[in-house]
């Protein structure tokens, strides 16, 4: 039987890497092994697979550390995405003058007056349209299902005003 | 306590003698990992703990000292792993310079430094990209031969040459960064 401190150092170098890489462990290869438990100079070319080995497993944080801007990446993309969801929240909807907000409130009462005698382009579609009449008020007309109807604006808590103008000219706002 | 499989160490006193009889050859195998003097003697500590309590698992008397060559190694490594996470976990960055070893030296610098880390990429980039793809699903995604195999479809034998070759490749090309110091 041969012995098992015989491996020289040119039968055990090419081994070397799969040593470094696990492939190879003292009961697949006893032999190598007790070769290697003797001599410093296949030892240190382990040693350098190793760390070679350990070098690529760490995690490249150092570039990112120094740069702040990169290093707290994670909050500024929070911040962005809380700045996109507020904007997405205020521009949904057209934003109501100042007072109480009109949470599930009954819709007010409107009254069928008229189908509109000429339809608006499709892209000009107006939905609210606001008549000044004689005695300062405003009458508000809004579209629903194709006809126009009356809305009467003490239902709703803050007063409406018309967007633009006065007179007799009708406002519409898109 | 389970039996012990070589019969020669179930004496307390002979595993004794064959830790005393092996702690400079432990001790040097360590020194090419870690250069502080503690942190060799701590992992010391670890290789004879884990050849207590893993010595009923030996087979052969042969094979004792080859077998104890790999708990050294395995040990030196986890310790530079365990030092290279608690760095980064605490700081977030991987140390330039350190300065508390025997040496002037951190246990682990010199392996850790972000010239070593630095060189070893553009290395390993330098590499064919089928010895890279390999190594790099080897060692940086922890698979093994037969994930790398189906993975790149090809058979075993081939992912072992690719890194057999590629490793070689990367210490020849880095040895007189690591092996100057080693």
């Amino acid at each position: 039987m041969k012995p098992i401190d015989q491996m020289t150092c040119a039968e055990a170098e090419p081994l070397l890497p799969l040593v470094a890489d696990g492939a190879l462990d003292p009961d697949s290869d006893p032999d190598l092994f007790a070769h290697l438990a003797d001599c410093p100079d296949c030892q240190r070319i382990v040693a350098s697979h190793d760390l070679i080995a350990l070098a690529i497993a760490r995690p490249n944080t150092t570039a990112n550390s120094r740069n702040p801007l990169l290093r707290f990446w994670p909050l500024a993309a929070a911040a962005g995405l809380a700045l996109a969801a507020a904007g997405w929240i205020l521009t949904r909807e057209p934003v109501r003058p100042a007072g109480p907000v009109v949470a599930a409130a009954p819709a007010p009462p409107t009254t069928v007056i008229a189908q509109p005698a000429v339809e608006a382009p499709a892209d000009l579609t107006p939905d609210v349209i606001a008549m000044p009449n004689a005695d300062g008020s405003v009458t508000y007309l809004v579209r629903q299902d194709g006809a126009w109807v009356h809305l009467d604006p003490a239902a709703l808590d803050g007063p409406a005003e018309p967007t633009h103008g006065s007179g007799s000219d009708v406002q519409v706002r898109y | 306590m389970e039996a012990i499989a070589v019969p020669e160490y179930a004496n307390p006193d002979s595993v004794a003698d064959l830790l005393v009889r092996e702690e400079g050859g432990v001790r040097r195998v360590i020194g090419f990992y870690l250069r502080d003097h503690a942190a060799i003697d701590d992992v010391w500590q670890e290789v004879s703990l884990r050849v207590l309590r893993r010595l009923h698992t030996l087979q052969h008397q042969a094979a004792v000292r080859g077998w104890i060559y790999q708990i050294a190694r395995n040990a030196a490594m986890d310790w530079l792993r365990r030092c290279d996470r608690s760095i980064v976990r605490n700081t977030g960055e991987v140390p330039d310079t350190a300065a508390n070893g025997d040496d002037g030296r951190s246990p682990g610098d010199g392996v850790l430094s972000q010239e070593r880390i630095s060189a070893v990429r553009k290395a390993l980039d330098s590499l064919p990209p089928s010895q890279r793809e390999a190594i790099r699903l080897r060692i940086e995604d922890g698979l093994d031969h037969a994930a790398i195999a189906a993975r790149l479809g090809i058979n075993r034998q081939a992912v072992e040459v690719r890194l057999c070759k590629g490793r070689a490749a990367l210490r020849e090309r880095l040895a007189d960064i690591f092996e100057g110091n080693l």
